[in-house]
C-alpha cells in the first residue's frame, strides 16, 4: 500500500509497459528492474502532477459532457421513433389507397365493363381476326374477314352497379337504362329524397 | 488472538455491516427480478397492456394471366364510446380550441355514414340504457375508405375506427362458380375458395400494447409479438377472357333454346389444363342470394349425364387401336337391330340399310352400325378403353366435389348396358370427363388428367405447384390420327357442318342426342344435346364441349354446336391463332 505514495519514474514505467512481465509478476519487475534504480529529481513529477481541484472539474466535466451527449442522442433516437411511426401511418394509408386504387382498376377492366362500354362505342367484333407471321410478314386469314355486333352482357357483375359507361359521343350514360329508369320511378314517388353520399354496395 | 485497535475494531463493524445490506439487497433483488419476475410482468401487463389481434389478408385467387377473380377489401367500421359521448353533458373540445356538442358530432358524422343525427343518438342512448357504462357501440359497420378519411377529418375524441375484411370479385360472374365464395364471417363456402383453403388462409399476428389511466393508447408502446402472415395466392389455368365469352355464347344459347341448362368447357389439348369451365348462369360471388342453389354450384364438375353419341367416338377408337376395324371397314346397317332375344335398339330416324364404312357410321350417328362393329369387341375391352378414357372415376382437378359419374362394373352389365355403352347409353359422365376423353384423341392417345389450380404462391412469394396426375396412354397414335379423321369428317361434311365452319380453320367433333334417366326407372322425354370437338385438326390444341340441355325451342343440336362455334371462335381470338395449314382431305363414308 504505502508503494502507491511514492511518486512513479515515468521512464521505468513506459519501458516496463513493454514489458509483459510487470503486468504478471510484481516480484519479478522489482528483481528486473533494481540495478536501474536511481535518485529522482524531486520537483520534476510535482510540475507535472495535476491539483486535486483541477482533476475533480475535468472529471465532473467529462461525466457533464456524457450526460448531455447521452440527452442528445436520446432526443435524436425518439424524434426518429415518431418519424418512423408517422411514416408506418402513411405507408398503411398510402397501401389503403393502393388497394382502392387497384381494385378499382380490376372491376374497370372486367369483361363486363369492357363488353358494355364496347357497345355503347358501337363497336363490332372481328370474329376471326387476321394474323400477320413476323418471319415472312405473311398475312394469314382475311383482313375483311366477318364482324359481329357486341352482344348484350349477360353475366353479371354486381361491383359494376351504379359505375356509368361512356357513348360515342363521350358522354357518360346509365350502365343499365331501364334499371336506371325503374330507380328514377321509385325515387320520384319516394317520400323522402335522400340526402347525403349514397351508401356503398353491401358486397360479400 | 491479536489484539484488535479500535479504529480497526469501528471498521470492521462498518465492513459487517455493509456487506449484510448489500447481501440483503442482492436476496431481495434476485427474489423480485429472477424468482417472482413472470408473476409480476404478468401483472403489470394485465394492467397495461392490450392485446391486439392483426388480422391477416386471405389471398387473391387469379387466372392464368394474373387477371384477379377474388381478392380482400378492406372496410372499415366505425366504433364509438357511448359513455364518453355523453360524458360532461355531452361538451367536448375539438382540436383543444373548439368546444362542441354531442349533438353537433352525432350530425357531422351522420353526414358521412348517411345516418340522420337522431340515429346516432339513438345509437348511443340504446347501448347507454343496456349498460350505463357502455364503453363500446357500432355507428356503422364497413364503410370505405373515402368515408374513412371523412370521418378522421372530424377529430372527434370518442370515435374509434376498426378494420373490416371483405370479400370482392371484380370480373363477377366471371369463373364464379369455380371460384366459389365465402360466408359473412369469413368461412369458405363453395369453389377454389374451398377447395384451397389452405392455401388462401393467412396466420393472424399479435401485437400488444399500453394503455393510460383514462384507457388512452400510449404512444410508442406498440409491440408486435407475432407478425401477421398473410394468405397465399391461388392461380388457376383458367383464361378470364376466354371464360367470360365461353358463358356468354352457353348463355346465349340456354336463353334462346329455353334450355333448363347449358355447359361449355374448353380445355388445353397439350397440358390437360382446363381454359374455361362455363356454365349458364352462374352466380356472381359478390351477389350470391341473386342466384337459385344449382346456380351457385360448379355444375361442370357435379352434373354427370348420360353422354349419348359423342362416346361412339371412344368406341370407334377402340376398335381402331385393337385392329379390329379400320375407318374403312364397311358394314351393311339395318334401321333396327335384335342382336339378342330381348335385347333391341334402331337409330334416331328410319332409314333402309346403308352400306356405310366405320366413318359413314360416325359422321350419320349410327346407334345400329356402332354397336354391330363395337361388339367385335368383348365386353372386358370395352370397359377397359372406357376405363382408361376416365369414365367412371373422378376427376382430381381442384375443386372440392368432383362427381365419378356411373360406369357400371362390367360384371354387373345386363344385356342391354353391355350395347348401349357403345353408343354412350347407359353409363354418364361429367363434362370434364367428356372433354378429357377427347383430350385423349387429340393428344395422339395420351390423356393428361385435367387440371384446373395451377399453383399456390405463399405469402412470402414460395410458389408450390399443384401435383397432378399421372399421364394415361389410351389408344396408339396411328388409333388417334385415324379417330380424328371421322371427327373432321363429322365438322366438314356433317349435317352441322354449316353451324359449325369457321372459315380457314380445320375443325372436327361429335354430336351427342341423349336420353336421361327421370329417377323412376325410365327416360325422360327430352334430350341432353351436345357437341365434342377439336381444332386445328392439323395438329390439334384445344378441346371444346358444349352441353344444352333439356331445349324447348328449336333443334338442340344445332344450338350445342352454336355455342361450340362461338367458344372456338374466342379461343381463336384468345390466343391468336393463325388458320390452319393443309386442307381436310374426304373420307369414304359408304361403299
Amino acid at each position: 500500500m504505502s508503494a502507491n505514495t511514492v511518486p512513479l519514474d515515468r521512464d521505468a514505467l513506459q519501458q516496463a509497459a513493454g514489458d509483459a512481465d510487470w503486468l504478471i509478476s510484481a516480484p519479478a519487475r522489482q528483481a528486473h528492474s533494481k540495478p536501474e534504480l536511481r535518485i529522482v529529481p524531486g520537483d520534476r513529477p510535482r510540475a507535472r502532477r495535476m491539483s486535486p481541484l483541477m482533476g475533480a472539474l475535468t472529471a465532473v466535466g467529462v461525466i457533464l459532457v456524457t450526460l448531455f451527449a447521452q440527452l442528445g442522442l436520446s432526443i435524436a433516437v425518439s424524434e426518429g421513433a415518431y418519424e418512423a411511426r408517422a411514416l408506418q401511418v402513411e405507408l398503411r394509408d398510402l397501401t389503403r389507397v393502393e388497394r382502392v386504387l387497384s381494385q378499382n382498376t380490376g372491376k374497370l377492366a372486367s369483361p363486363q365493363n369492357l363488353a358494355d362500354n364496347a357497345a355503347k362505342l358501337g363497336m363490332v367484333q372481328n370474329t376471326t381476326p387476321a394474323t400477320l407471321r413476323l418471319s415472312d410478314g405473311a398475312v394469314l386469314g382475311t383482313l375483311a374477314g366477318p364482324t359481329a355486333a357486341v352482344t348484350e352482357n349477360l353475366v353479371p357483375n354486381s361491383t359494376l352497379e351504379g359505375l356509368p359507361v361512356v357513348d360515342a359521343d363521350g358522354l357518360l350514360t346509365e350502365r343499365n337504362p331501364e334499371q336506371a329508369e325503374q330507380a328514377a320511378a321509385a325515387a320520384a314517388t319516394a317520400a323522402i329524397p335522400w340526402e347525403g353520399p349514397l351508401p356503398a354496395p353491401q358486397t360479400h | 488472538m491479536p489484539k484488535l485497535r479500535p479504529l480497526a475494531v469501528r471498521r470492521l463493524i462498518a465492513m459487517v455491516l455493509v456487506l449484510a445490506g448489500a447481501v440483503m439487497f442482492t436476496v431481495r433483488l434476485v427474489d423480485l427480478q429472477v424468482v417472482r419476475a413472470p408473476q409480476y410482468n404478468a401483472e403489470a401487463l394485465d394492467k397495461r397492456g392490450v392485446p391486439v389481434t392483426i388480422p391477416s389478408l386471405r389471398g387473391d385467387i387469379v387466372d392464368r394471366n394474373g387477371v384477379v377473380l377474388a381478392t380482400t377489401d378492406e372496410r372499415y367500421d366505425v366504433q364509438l364510446s357511448p359513455r364518453i359521448a355523453r360524458a360532461n353533458g355531452g361538451k367536448f373540445w375539438r382540436n383543444s380550441e373548439e368546444q362542441m356538442s354531442a349533438e353537433e358530432a352525432f350530425a357531422e358524422i351522420g353526414a358521412v355514414t348517411g345516418q340522420s343525427a337522431e340515429e346516432i343518438a339513438t345509437i348511443v342512448d340504446e347501448a347507454l340504457a343496456e349498460n350505463p357504462k357502455s364503453d363500446f357501440a357500432y355507428v356503422k359497420r364497413s364503410v370505405d375508405l373515402t368515408a374513412l378519411n371523412a370521418l378522421k377529418k372530424l377529430n372527434i375524441p370518442w370515435l374509434t375506427f376498426d378494420v373490416n375484411h371483405q370479400r370482392t370479385y371484380p370480373n363477377g360472374a366471371v369463373g364464379g362458380s369455380v371460384v366459389g365464395f365465402i360466408g359473412s364471417e369469413g368461412q369458405a363456402q363453395a369453389g377454389i375458395e374451398l377447395s384451397q383453403d389452405d392455401c388462401l388462409v393467412g396466420v393472424d399476428g399479435e401485437e400488444t400494447y399500453e394503455k393510460g389511466a383514462d384507457g388512452v393508447r400510449l404512444p410508442g408502446s406498440v409491440v408486435v409479438t407475432k407478425t401477421a402472415e398473410n394468405g397465399g395466392t391461388v392461380q388457376l389455368t383458367i383464361d378470364s377472357d376466354l371464360q367470360y365469352e365461353s358463358q356468354q355464347a352457353i348463355n346465349q344459347q340456354v336463353e334462346a333454346s329455353n334450355a333448363e341448362w347449358g355447359l361449355l368447357t374448353v380445355i388445353d389439348v397439350k397440358t390437360g389444363e382446363l381454359l374455361a369451365v362455363a356454365e349458364d348462369h352462374s352466380v356472381d360471388p359478390n351477389d350470391v342470394d341473386a342466384s337459385t342453389a344449382d346456380r351457385r354450384e360448379a355444375r361442370s364438375f357435379t352434373y354427370p349425364y348420360e353422354p349419348g353419341s359423342t362416346f361412339k367416338t371412344l368406341t370407334a377408337a377402340a376398335l381402331l387401336d385393337q385392329g379390329a376395324a379400320t375407318i374403312n371397314t364397311q358394314n351393311l346397317t339395318p334401321f333396327r337391330w335384335d342382336p339378342e332375344p330381348g335385347v333391341t335398339f334402331a337409330d334416331s330416324n328410319f332409314h333402309e340399310a346403308v352400306p356405310w364404312t366405320l366413318a359413314g357410321i360416325i359422321v350419320d350417328s349410327s346407334n345400329v352400325g356402332i354397336s354391330m362393329l363395337g361388339s367385335r369387341l368383348s365386353e372386358n375391352t370395352r370397359y377397359e378403353y372406357l376405363d382408361r378414357f376416365g369414365i367412371g372415376q373422378e376427376t382430381s382437378t381442384g375443386m372440392p366435389l368432383e362427381s365419378s359419374g356411373t360406369l357400371i362394373d362390367v360384371n354387373d352389365w345386363d344385356r342391354q348396358t353391355s350395347y348401349n355403352t357403345m353408343f354412350g347409353q347407359g353409363l354418364s359422365s361429367t363434362i370434364i370427363q367428356t372433354a378429357s376423353a377427347y383430350q385423349a384423341i387429340a393428344n395422339n392417345g395420351v390423356r393428361i388428367p385435367p387440371t384446373l389450380v395451377k399453383s399456390c404462391t405463399s405469402g412470402d412469394g414460395e410458389v408450390t405447384a399443384r401435383a397432378g396426375q399421372d399421364p394415361v396412354e389410351v389408344i396408339s397414335p396411328e388409333a388417334a390420327v385415324e379417330t380424328r379423321k371421322m371427327l373432321e369428317a363429322m365438322a366438314t361434311e356433317g349435317w352441322i357442318a354449316e353451324d359449325a365452319a369457321i372459315p380457314g380453320y380445320r375443325l372436327g367433333g361429335k354430336t351427342g342426342t341423349a336420353e336421361q334417366s327421370d329417377g323412376e326407372g325410365g327416360y325422360r322425354s327430352d334430350y341432353i344435346y351436345s357437341f365434342a370437338g377439336m381444332f386445328p385438326m392439323d395438329d390439334p390444341q384445344y378441346v371444346v364441349v358444349s352441353t344444352v340441355a333439356y331445349p324447348k325451342v328449336g333443334q338442340g343440336t344445332v344450338s350445342a354446336v352454336q355455342a361450340w362455334h362461338s367458344a372456338v371462335e374466342a379461343t381463336i381470338r384468345t390466343f391468336h391463332l393463325p388458320p390452319s395449314n393443309g386442307a381436310y382431305e374426304p373420307i369414304q363414308l359408304t361403299y
